[in-house]
C-alpha cells in the first residue's frame, strides 16, 4: 500500500494490479470507485495541459454536477479525475473512475464492443445493438462539442452492459487530446486503424479517425458482418464494403457508403451527430423504439451461414472435438426505454412541466420579462445536455428559445409602444 | 450464400507437445492446466478467437492429433496422459499430416496465413529411426503448407536439436523447476497467439509473428545456418 497525492486529494493505492498495458499499469485504490493508472515512464504520459483539461471537464461532470456514471453521454466517458505529477510537474499517473462491475464479463475484462458486433460472441438482438451504437455516437458527438479526439476507438475501448441497466462506457480516455493538437504519433488498434494513418496521410489518429471507427462499428454492429476492410485490393486501393444490403434503410446506407467507400477521404465521413440524427430518425421516429424497424434490422443481420468454421475432420486418435457449435439465436427485439434524463431543476421543469411550464413562463413574462430570459438561460443548457433520445427534448428546446427571445423582445416592444403612445398624445 | 470477402485472415497454429514419460508430474500437469486457459483466451477475446485456429499434436513413441485444427473456443479439451519414449520422427510425420488435413478442412475461400508450429520438448529423440528425413518433409520448400516452426525446450532438451528443428526461433527455458518451465512456455504461447492474432499482420513476415518469450525466463538460441 502506498499513498499518491494529486491536485485534488490523496489516494491509497494497493499493490493489486488490475491491468497492465503498454502505456501503464492500473492499480486498485482503497476507494472501490477509483483506480490509479501509473504511466510506465514520463514519455508515455499524456501532455500535462491536455490531461488537466480532461480532469477539469471530468470533475465538473462527475464531481461538480454529480451525474451518475453512464446515465448521460458525458457521464459515459471514463474521464480522469485527478493527476499525480512529479516535482517537475510532469504527469506520473492519473486517478480514474473504476469500471463498474456490471461492465465486466465473466472473464473479468470489460465487455467490449467486440461482444456486440462479432457473430462468434453471440451478440444481442437489434434493439440492444442500436441502443449501444446510438449511445456510442452520442458519446463521440459530445467529444466533438468539446473538440476532443479519443484517438483509439476500437472493439475493446467501448464497454457495454445490458443488465442490470443498459450502460455504455468509453474507456482509455486519459490520452484524449484537442482536435487542433497536432500529434506526431499515437496509438491505434489493428482492425480499427484509420486507412489514412496506414497510408501515412496523417501522422496520428485525429477526430476523423474516431468518425471512421464509429462508421466501422455501425457497419459491423448493425449488420453483424465480418467487416474486415483492412486488406487492400491487389491494385493497392482500399476495399469498399460489399455487404450493405439493398433493404437497409437508405439513410443508414448513405452514411455507411460516405464513410467507408473512400476511406482516405476523411472530411466526407459522417460526423457522430449525423449518426445520432439518422439512428433516431430510423429507429426512434416518435421518441420510442420502432419495433418494425428493429425487426427489419434483425432480419437483415441474421446470416444463414454458421458463425464459426465447420467442425474439423475427424482424425484418428482417442479424442476428437464435438460437432458444430450451435448457431447464435436471436431473441425477438425488445423495446428499450429511452435514457432517463439527469438534469437540473430548471431544465427538468422545461422537459416535464407540460402546461404548467408554459403558464409559469407566461405569468413570469408579464410580470418580469427579463427574469424570464434569465431563467430560461439557465434551463436551456440543461435541456441541451440531455440525450437526443429523451422524449420532449425537442419541444422543450423550442419553447426555451421562444421564451428567451420573448423575454428580451417583450420589454423592447412595450418601450416602443409607450414611446409611440407618448408621441401621439403629445402631438398637437 | 457466397463466402464473405470481408472475412478475417485465419492464423493456423499447431502445438506439438512432448508427452513422454519424463513429462510425468508437474510438467504434464502444467500443460493440462494451460490448455483450458488457451481456450478461455479464445472465448474472452473474440478477435483472437476469430483469427486463431489451433491444433494439438502429442508425441512420445507415437504421435497423434489430439485436437485437429479448429476454433479452440468450441473444442473440448482433453486431459493429456504421459506415455513412453520420445520419437521426433513420429511427431514430424503427424505434424505434416495434421497440417495437410487442417488446412484442407478450412472452408473454401478462407483467407489464411502460412501456419506456425510450436514444438515443445523436454528431451532428446530416443527412437532408433532417424528423424532428419521426417523433419525435412515438414520443412520441404515445395510443400505449399510448409509451416514456420518455433521450438521451445526445457528440462533435458538438446539445444542443438531445437536449433535444427526451428525455422525461425528456438528458446530454452531458464527456470530450474520443469513444471515452472512448462508453465512459462505455455504462457508465452498464449501471449504470442494473442499478440500475433491481434496484430492483423502476416505471421510469416518479418515482424508479423510476435513471440512473447521474455528474456528472464528464456534463452534464445541462435538460428542454425545450414
Amino acid at each position: 500500500m502506498r499513498v499518491v497525492t494529486g491536485l485534488h486529494g490523496s489516494y491509497e493505492v494497493s499493490d493489486d494490479v488490475l491491468n497492465t498495458g503498454g502505456v501503464g499499469t492500473i492499480y486498485r485504490t482503497t476507494n472501490p470507485r477509483l483506480v490509479y493508472k501509473e504511466y510506465r515512464s514520463v514519455d508515455k504520459a499524456p501532455a500535462r495541459p491536455a490531461l488537466d483539461r480532461l480532469v477539469l471537464i471530468g470533475r465538473e461532470i462527475i464531481v461538480g454536477r454529480r451525474v451518475r456514471l453512464c446515465t448521460t453521454p458525458e457521464s459515459s466517458i471514463n474521464w480522469p479525475l485527478d493527476v499525480v505529477a512529479d516535482t517537475e510537474g510532469q504527469a506520473r499517473g492519473v486517478v480514474l473512475p473504476a469500471i463498474p462491475p456490471s461492465l465486466l464479463n465473466e472473464f473479468g475484462k470489460p465487455r467490449g464492443l467486440e461482444f456486440l458486433i462479432m457473430r462468434r460472441a453471440i451478440p444481442p438482438p437489434a434493439g440492444l445493438r442500436v441502443f449501444v451504437l446510438l449511445r456510442m455516437a452520442e458519446i463521440l458527438a459530445y467529444l466533438d462539442t468539446h473538440y476532443l479526439v479519443h484517438g483509439d476507438v476500437s472493439g475493446k475501448n467501448l464497454a457495454w452492459a445490458a443488465a442490470p441497466q443498459l450502460w455504455v462506457y468509453l474507456i482509455d480516455c486519459d490520452g484524449m487530446v484537442g482536435q487542433t493538437s497536432a500529434l506526431a504519433h499515437g496509438v491505434s488498434t489493428p482492425g480499427w486503424t484509420d486507412p489514412r494513418l496506414t497510408d501515412r496521410l496523417v501522422p496520428a489518429h485525429d477526430h476523423l479517425s474516431d468518425w471512421y471507427a464509429l462508421a466501422l462499428a455501425m457497419y459491423r454492429g448493425l449488420l453483424l458482418v465480418p467487416g474486415n476492410l483492412h486488406n487492400k485490393n491487389p491494385d493497392g486501393t482500399w476495399p469498399a464494403p460489399t455487404e450493405i444490403p439493398d433493404q437497409l434503410d437508405d439513410r443508414i446506407a448513405a452514411l455507411l457508403h460516405r464513410a467507408l467507400d473512400h476511406p482516405l477521404d476523411g472530411p466526407s465521413r459522417p460526423s457522430p451527430a449525423e449518426w445520432v440524427q439518422v439512428l433516431v430518425d430510423v429507429f426512434l421516429p416518435n421518441g420510442n423504439y420502432d419495433a418494425e424497424a428493429l425487426h427489419q434490422l434483425d432480419r437483415l443481420s441474421t446470416d444463414p451461414t454458421p458463425p464459426f468454421l465447420p467442425p474439423p475432420l475427424v482424425p484418428p486418435g482417442p479424442v476428437v472435438p464435438s460437432g458444430a457449435p450451435p448457431r447464435p439465436t436471436h431473441p425477438p427485439p425488445v423495446t428499450l426505454p429511452p435514457a432517463k434524463p439527469i438534469v437540473g431543476w430548471a431544465g427538468r421543469l422545461a422537459l416535464e412541466g407540460g402546461i404548467f411550464w408554459h403558464i409559469g413562463m407566461v405569468v413570469l413574462l408579464c410580470g418580469c420579462p427579463l427574469l424570464t430570459a434569465l431563467y430560461v438561460a439557465i434551463a436551456l443548457p440543461q435541456v441541451k445536455a440531455v440525450a437526443v433520445t429523451v422524449p420532449g427534448r425537442k419541444r422543450a428546446l423550442i419553447s426555451c428559445y421562444c421564451y428567451v427571445w420573448l423575454g428580451f423582445l417583450y420589454p423592447a416592444l412595450m418601450c416602443t409602444l409607450f414611446v409611440l403612445l407618448g408621441t401621439t398624445s403629445t402631438s398637437p | 450464400m457466397p463466402e464473405s470477402s470481408e472475412l478475417f485472415t485465419v492464423f493456423p497454429i499447431f502445438l506439438v507437445v512432448d508427452v513422454s514419460a519424463s513429462m510425468a508430474g508437474g510438467p504434464i500437469e502444467a500443460v493440462n492446466r494451460s490448455l483450458p486457459e488457451m481456450k478461455a483466451e479464445m472465448r474472452s477475446n473474440p478477435t483472437v478467437g476469430e483469427i486463431a485456429r489451433v491444433a494439438l499434436i502429442t508425441f512420445s513413441d507415437q504421435a497423434r492429433t489430439v485436437i485437429p485444427l479448429c476454433d479452440l473456443a468450441t473444442a473440448p479439451i482433453p486431459e493429456l496422459p504421459v506415455e513412453g519414449g520420445t520419437n521426433f520422427a513420429a511427431a514430424f510425420r503427424e505434424l505434416r499430416a495434421a497440417v495437410d488435413n487442417g488446412m484442407r478442412s478450412l472452408p473454401k475461400g478462407t483467407p489464411v496465413y502460412r501456419p506456425v508450429a510450436f514444438f515443445l520438448s523436454d528431451g532428446e529423440h530416443t527412437a532408433r529411426e532417424d528423424w532428419g528425413s521426417a523433419l525435412d518433409q515438414v520443412r520441404d520448400d515445395g510443400w505449399k503448407y510448409r509451416p514456420e516452426i518455433v521450438a521451445f525446450g526445457f528440462g533435458d532438451a538438446n539445444g542443438e536439436a531445437l536449433r535444427r528443428i526451428a525455422t525461425r526461433f528456438a528458446f530454452l527455458a531458464k527456470d530450474q523447476d520443469p513444471a515452472m518451465q512448462v508453465r512459462e512456455i505455455m504462457q508465452a504461447l498464449i501471449r504470442s497467439i494473442r499478440s500475433t492474432s491481434s496484430s492483423f499482420r502476416d505471421p510469416n513476415q518479418a515482424e508479423g509473428l510476435h513471440l512473447e518469450a521474455p528474456s528472464e525466463y528464456f534463452t534464445p538460441l541462435p538460428p542454425m545456418t545450414t
